[in-house]
């Protein structure tokens, strides 16, 4: 409740200010001339007058029906992101971008008018220039290997942000439902930048930056870990000198007194950030080209850590003949990405955990045992171990639109989008001689590489035709197909002198090295591949370019479909009525612009598992044979009417522009109700299988977003606009079948499906404090009830991760030729679940402790929330260690001033005998400061999982989970 | 105008039947992607060998679960065993199964692998071409029994014993008889075990008499396997007329000769099997659920110390002869057995010792023909002890013999996962009051905990603990 004050006063400040600007600049000014007001209301992007991208299409702004955000490229291109998705938070209402962590190349979870999937993926569709792009989160996970180092490969990281023109967020079924059975988590359309401006120009950019943790996970020395360790000793009631082979450590107690080694801060450096950009923009009256080539080379701040991507695109627009447009598009990007393990499998996240600080740099060795004692240190993995992925990736489009007659017009495009990615992992003898004394080869070599292509065309034809003045029509009808085919495989050397070459030149599995056979390994993995073949058609009707109705469908049919429904249909109908068109409203002076809207339509979600629909059956188990007969199993039933999820999406708006543009808002109410909801139920075992993706669930979203953007203060030198948005959603689980909330397969989550609850609830046991006398901590059951011990059967809805509202404040004030920006981000209520903490705060065992555990009970009398120390988890009630209660739930609101820049442009006057057009110099920094009262690291939280049920469920629950970072940055703009 | 419009409906026209053709004739092929490495059921089961695999993929699961597993279950429900140095395991040992259980929760998943795979068979027979009468008897009759003693394990691990009610109405399992993906409700043991009653009588009677002993051995079941669980079931039931019954049919089939050893997991004793999980080898080695938990080291299963300690002093017990106390004396000291030493041997599930224990029992039960249950348990007695001074001699009471046999029971059957549903058996059908290292026979916890998924709107699962 605090906390939520704290925000709100924060919010009542702000519409405070804006209100007393308002009138201040009102008294001031008196009525505006009109020129001023004109260049005012003009902000870059969402102008009324604009024209935007929809779905295989262009639209004037001021006719569309449905809601449909634009962020523009420059937005994109301001901030030294991870992953250009990153800039999209807190630019369009609704709009929930969670920033994965400060890993180089990390994946930022988009959320898109709240969450209506459970285990097909809950990401909106991401589509480059008309191709729905590969964007699997998981890839080469049939390998075990991309998440090997507790972090996930972003597919959308080798897009280079500089190539963004603009982006199109679709968030409603009139928008979405263009895009069928894959619209309804909504969609992202990515513009690529074409040539403009006639003749020969060139843009050059720079950026240089550093890198650091927001904050640094803070763990106790290796002397409190020691005291720690006496105290749970003697607590259990023994004595003497404690014994650290109980908790498996092989150490002596008296070895270890004096060590004292800070694995975080060996993990943690300044990182370097470098960005270069060159655009060529050449434009004649037959064609134009526009080159941009880019590098850059991002650090992160965990050492050895930095993702660098060198790009190139080419596009290239020609009008051959009268009425015929050719567009060309090609871009190739290879992003490196230099990995460090993380989280659980390592580095910064075994500092949190296996790593005690009573262990020494270098590893201790036994010589009577040859083996060592301790682990061996966590710089001498990262120095040694060379790991890193590298992804060649390639986007084309090429396209022909031909006007037949002045109405009629066709187009046809195909694209292609490949990708090679290689995963490659080199552990050298001497490292693995630290993990087994014995080994004698020459060390290990893993490459894991993975090829998808992913090519769709699609036809269109338009017929516009204006039937009177007052009556104009336009109708599009399509068929487009895609396929997407990708392999991979493991390929392993157990005796390799030098790491893979990441061509695969290196060795030649097919043929190995005489004498070295048995050391090779080599695997395919299944090849997953997916088609979708679809029609659809669009059909406008304005009248008196007033009053707007549109008409879409869509029919999908996917590879991934059972036979009993291998299409889907998706309608969506919607009008705009401009309001400000009538007489009535034009006599009032303060209204500009007045537009309502109303649609409802059907869009699906078919982002699941390729195969799930066929039954098969494979050798079984762990042996092909019994008693010597080979033998078979079923690996999956069929499941021949699985099929899309489908939301039916209600959604009515209202925009308005007053003030002759000093202020533009908007506001939106939707309801989305999704039925069909994919589970990867763990079905019954006594069904005879484990899990199941079945057609089970239903989900509730609803909820209202608001946008307002005022032009506070506008004179000849001085400019201050604001722009804010916020959204709030009501997400609700309202039926799961017959599943209890344990039937969903995740694996590692802490969260569960609870009907009534929203997706991702976090289902745990109470936690009632500790008892004063004994320090044994307590529960409650489920009638509220304190009891000593931790039963599972008591657990309950206490939380979830989804935040209540989320938006943005975006400042800009102008003055003369310099420009200042800042955004403040905020996320009001969701959860956070610490989930590593369980293990950091309570029982003594091999993992180094939280810094936070300082307040444990020590003795009778001490009021804490932290228990007695021990070793044994029976002193905690529980007979398994590890338990999870709400203890360890923490608030997840926040804030934080996410970006703050400062630009000056050099004055025209000063350029005007140069052949610069325009220099700009641009300081910017990142998640300056936050405000929150969660007691962890940071309260941003993504984290990376190993399939989406856990991503959609569970996003907030860290597990030693990297920070995010802060960075400090100089830019420079050259146009020529 | 006309010209225009004429050129604009002509392509329209060209365009829009072009459309609607490519659609046509190409759509479901072009969103047909089955995976490539597996192959899909409709391609996979079509003749009588493809069937075999399957039913085999059915034995697999069935020789993971009966290779150790399921007996080192049912040991640490019982009292034969002493608290063990794993979590999991504790929780079944304490009777306080939660239901996050992994150990348990997988043992669960396959006793109901074994019977889906077996279903799925008879689900596809009739799908596949030029089976004779005999092979679809024989494979109906393995499916049945697959099922059957996949679910008697189950009804005896997870749910209270037979007689726990007089009406037998008490919770007991799922019950598959058939392939589904829907959720079933928990049905009452008494339910249970009259669906695994009618699955032995027709397994009974489709099974053949013999298998080729060179090349199957007892690796598949025979009638006489059937006859000997419908034995075991019944006895668990209390009916000791029918139990009596199948045991003598199968003992006096002959086909299963009485061994010269004690320890019938040494191929010198597989003369005895009736129905046993096979190991050919070091790779396909079916018996690490023993060899595993019993042998390396300091093992997971050592012999509770109380019952060394009553045992211990019988010097001339062969049986006892495969026991050894490690660090004797020590505070550290524990008991191990060696039985399970050998790198791999084949498990009996059903063998001819159990068959003379149950009908010697069975005989006095009913009080019919005494006599041949004292010449059963001399049998036993005579080859168990290196001199005869436990001989049973034809004046002894009924109830003395009783206790002979019982406890002969205990000590011949150690580890085979018996003790805890002979004490449940007596509990329930006898009204002895009798505790499992301090918990009553009957108490909540005294089962195994039902994985979480389980539990559905009609399916509920079993109280959490509940034995003090």
């Amino acid at each position: 409740m605090q906390k939520k004050l704290q925000f709100w006063k924060l919010f009542g400040l702000f519409v405070l200010s804006i209100g007393t600007a308002q009138i201040t600049f009102a008294q001031k000014t008196g009525a505006p001339s009109k020129t001023e007001i004109d260049t005012a209301a003009t902000p870059e992007s969402e102008s009324v007058g604009d024209v935007i991208i929809i779905g295989y299409g262009r639209q004037s702004r001021r006719n569309v029906v449905g809601s449909i955000s634009t962020v523009t490229g420059k937005e994109i291109t301001e901030l030294p992101t991870q992953s250009f998705e990153a800039s999209l938070q807190g630019k369009a209402a609704g709009v929930q971008v969670t920033v994965g962590s400060g890993m180089a190349g990390s994946s930022s979870l988009i959320r898109i008018r709240g969450a209506s999937s459970i285990s097909a993926a809950g990401d909106p569709l991401y589509v480059v220039d008309g191709i729905p792009v590969t964007q699997d989160f998981f890839m080469n996970r049939s390998n075990g290997s991309n998440f090997g180092g507790g972090f996930n490969n972003n597919p959308l990281a080798s897009i280079n942000p500089e190539d963004i023109e603009n982006i199109e967020i679709l968030k409603d079924a009139a928008a979405t439902s263009i895009y069928g059975s894959r619209g309804a988590n909504g969609v992202i359309l990515i513009t690529t930048k074409r040539a403009r401006k006639s003749g020969l120009k060139f843009d050059v950019s720079s950026r240089i930056g550093f890198s650091m943790p927001t904050k640094k996970p803070e763990m106790i020395s290796g002397k409190d870990w020691l005291q720690l360790y006496q105290e749970a000793w003697e607590n259990d009631g023994r004595t003497g000198v404690p014994d650290l082979s109980l908790i498996g450590l092989r150490v002596k107690w008296g070895d270890v007194q004096n060590t004292n080694t800070n694995w975080v801060d060996q993990m943690i450096t300044t990182g370097v950030k470098q960005n270069y950009n060159v655009g060529i923009n050449y434009k004649n009256s037959k064609f134009s080209i526009k080159d941009i080539f880019s590098y850059d080379n991002n650090g992160s701040f965990i050492k050895g850590n930095s993702y660098e991507r060198l790009s190139n695109r080419v596009n290239f627009d020609a009008n051959p003949v009268k009425g015929m447009t050719l567009s060309v598009s090609h871009s190739l990007s290879r992003g490196t990405n230099n990995r460090v393990d993380a989280a659980w499998a390592g580095g910064l996240g075994s500092a949190m955990s296996t790593m005690l600080n009573i262990y020494p740099l270098e590893p201790i060795f036994d010589s009577v045992s040859k083996s060592y004692l301790t682990p061996v240190g966590l710089q001498t993995v990262r120095d040694l171990k060379s790991y890193r992925t590298v992804e060649t990736r390639t986007i084309n489009n090429a396209s022909i639109s031909y006007e037949i007659t002045k109405d009629l017009s066709i187009n046809a495009s195909g694209s292609l989008d490949y990708m090679d990615y290689n995963e490659l992992i080199y552990e050298p003898a001497k490292l693995i001689n630290y993990y087994n004394s014995n080994y004698n080869l020459k060390g290990n070599a893993k490459w894991f590489p993975t090829w998808t292509r992913n090519y769709n065309y699609f036809v269109t034809m338009q017929w516009n035709k204006e039937i009177t003045k007052d009556h104009k029509i336009t109708t599009m009808i399509g068929n487009e197909y895609q396929n997407s085919l990708s392999k991979s495989k493991y390929v392993e050397n157990m005796d390799a002198s030098q790491p893979v070459d990441q061509s695969g030149v290196a060795y030649d599995p097919i043929n190995p090295p005489a004498g070295t056979t048995s050391t090779w390994i080599q695997r395919y993995n299944t090849p997953y591949n997916w088609a979708f073949l679809s029609f659809f058609g669009r059909f406008n009707y304005s009248f008196k370019n007033k009053f707007n109705v549109q008409l879409t469908s869509r029919w999908d049919g996917s590879s991934r479909f059972g036979t009993n429904n291998r299409y889907g249909f998706f309608p969506a109908a919607a009008f705009g009525y401009i309001v400000s068109e009538e007489s009535f409203i034009k006599k009032i002076k303060a209204i500009n612009f007045l537009k309502v809207r109303a649609g409802i339509g059907k869009s699906g979600n078919a982002n699941f598992d390729n195969y799930a629909r066929w039954g098969t059956v494979t050798p079984s188990g762990n042996l092909p044979f019994y008693n010597g007969q080979p033998q078979l199993a079923v690996a999956r039933l069929e499941n021949p009417n699985l099929r899309w999820e489908s939301t039916v999406n209600f959604d009515a708006g209202i925009e308005m522009q007053l003030f002759r543009g000093r202020i533009s808002t908007e506001l939106t109410y939707y309801n989305k109700q999704t039925s069909d909801v994919i589970m990867n139920v763990s079905i019954p075992v006594s069904i005879g299988f484990g899990s199941f993706y079945d057609n089970v669930g239903k989900i509730s979203n609803e909820g209202l977003e608001f946008t307002l953007k005022t032009v506070n203060i506008r004179s000849k030198k001085f400019q201050w606009t604001t722009n804010f948005n916020i959204a709030r959603n009501w997400n609700k689980i309202t039926s799961i079948g017959v599943y209890s909330p344990d039937a969903i397969s995740g694996g590692t989550n802490d969260t569960r499906v609870v009907v009534g609850e929203p997706v991702g609830t976090n289902f745990l046991v109470r936690y009632a404090g500790v008892n004063k006398q004994t320090g044994a901590p307590l529960y409650y059951d489920l009638n509220g009830k304190v009891t000593s011990k931790w039963d599972p059967s008591n657990r309950q809805a206490v939380g979830n991760i989804l935040p209540k509202a989320f938006g943005n404040i975006a400042n800009t004030i102008t003055y003369k030729n310099f420009e200042l920006n800042a955004n403040l981000y905020f996320n009001i209520g969701g959860n956070i679940y610490e989930s590593s903490v369980k293990r950091q705060m309570s029982l003594v065992t091999d993992w180094n402790m939280d810094a936070r555990v300082i307040s444990r009970w020590q003795k009778p009398g001490d009021e804490t929330n932290i228990p007695k120390m021990t070793l044994s988890t029976f002193n905690h009630g529980s007979t398994t260690p590890w338990i999870n209660t709400d203890l360890w739930l923490q608030d997840g609101t926040f804030a934080r001033l996410r970006s703050l820049s400062l630009a000056y442009n050099l004055p025209k006057s000063m350029l005007a005998k140069s052949k610069f057009d325009n220099i700009k110099i641009t300081f910017v920094a990142t998640n300056l400061l936050t405000w929150t009262n969660y007691t962890g690291i940071d309260p941003e939280i993504a984290r990376d999982f190993e399939n989406a049920t856990d991503r959609n469920m569970s996003g907030s629950i860290t597990y030693l989970t990297t920070p995010q970072e802060k960075s400090y940055s100089v830019a420079i703009n050259l146009t020529f | 105008m006309i010209m225009k419009k004429t050129f604009m409906n002509s392509h329209l026209f060209i365009f829009a039947i072009a459309l609607i053709g490519f659609g046509l004739s190409s759509c479901d092929k072009m969103i047909e992607t089955p995976p490539p490495n597996e192959v899909p059921i409709v391609d996979a089961v079509k003749t009588a060998d493809d069937l075999q695999r399957l039913l085999n993929g059915s034995y697999n699961e069935v020789a993971n679960l009966n290779g150790g597993f399921s007996q080192m279950l049912a040991e640490m429900l019982g009292d034969n065993l002493s608290s063990p140095n794993n979590n999991d395991l504790r929780e079944v040992y304490n009777h306080n199964v939660l239901f996050f259980n992994s150990t348990t929760g997988g043992y669960y998943s396959m006793i109901y692998r074994s019977i889906f795979r077996a279903n799925f068979v008879e689900s596809k027979i009739d799908a596949v071409t030029g089976l004779s009468g005999t092979e679809k008897d024989r494979i109906l009759g393995e499916v049945a029994f697959i099922r059957a003693l996949g679910h008697f394990t189950a009804v005896r691990m997870f749910a209270q014993p037979y007689g726990f009610t007089a009406d037998n109405s008490h919770p007991g399992i799922a019950v598959q008889r058939k392939v589904t993906t829907q959720p079933m409700p928990r049905e009452s043991v008494g339910d249970a075990y009259a669906a695994i009653i009618s699955d032995l009588s027709f397994s009974e009677s489709k099974l053949p008499d013999s298998r080729n002993a060179d090349t199957l051995g007892a690796a598949y079941p025979t009638k006489w396997a059937a006859k000997a669980l419908l034995a075991h079931v019944y006895f668990q039931m209390g009916d000791y007329a029918k139990a009596g019954q199948y045991a003598n049919d199968v003992i006096e089939s002959k086909n299963f000769t009485f061994s010269d050893t004690v320890n019938l997991f040494d191929p010198k004793g597989y003369s005895e099997h009736i129905f046993a999980v096979v190991s050919n080898g070091n790779i396909d080695k079916r018996s690490g659920g023993f060899s595993d938990n019993y042998s390396p080291g300091v093992p997971t299963c050592q012999m509770d110390k109380a019952l060394w300690a009553s045992l211990k002093n019988n010097l001339t017990d062969k049986r006892l002869g495969m026991l050894s106390a490690i660090n004797a004396g020590a505070q550290n000291e524990f008991v191990k057995t060696n039985q399970f030493n050998a790198q791999f041997f084949n498990v009996p599930i059903l063998h001819l010792t159990q068959m003379l224990l149950i009908r010697a029992e069975s005989y006095v039960m009913t009080n019919n023909n005494v006599a041949q249950s004292i010449t059963d348990i001399n049998a036993i007695i005579q080859r168990a002890y290196s001199d005869n001074s436990k001989i049973v001699s034809s004046g002894i009471s009924n109830s003395a013999l009783l206790d002979v046999i019982r406890a002969e029971r205990r000590i011949e059957l150690l580890f085979q996962g018996d003790r805890i549903h002979e004490v449940k058996r007596l509990g329930a059908i006898e009204k002895q009051n009798l505790y499992v290292h301090g918990h009553p026979w009957n108490c909540s916890g005294i089962i195994l905990q039902f994985p979480i998924t389980e539990k559905t709107s009609i399916f509920d699962i079993n109280p959490t603990g509940g034995c003090n």
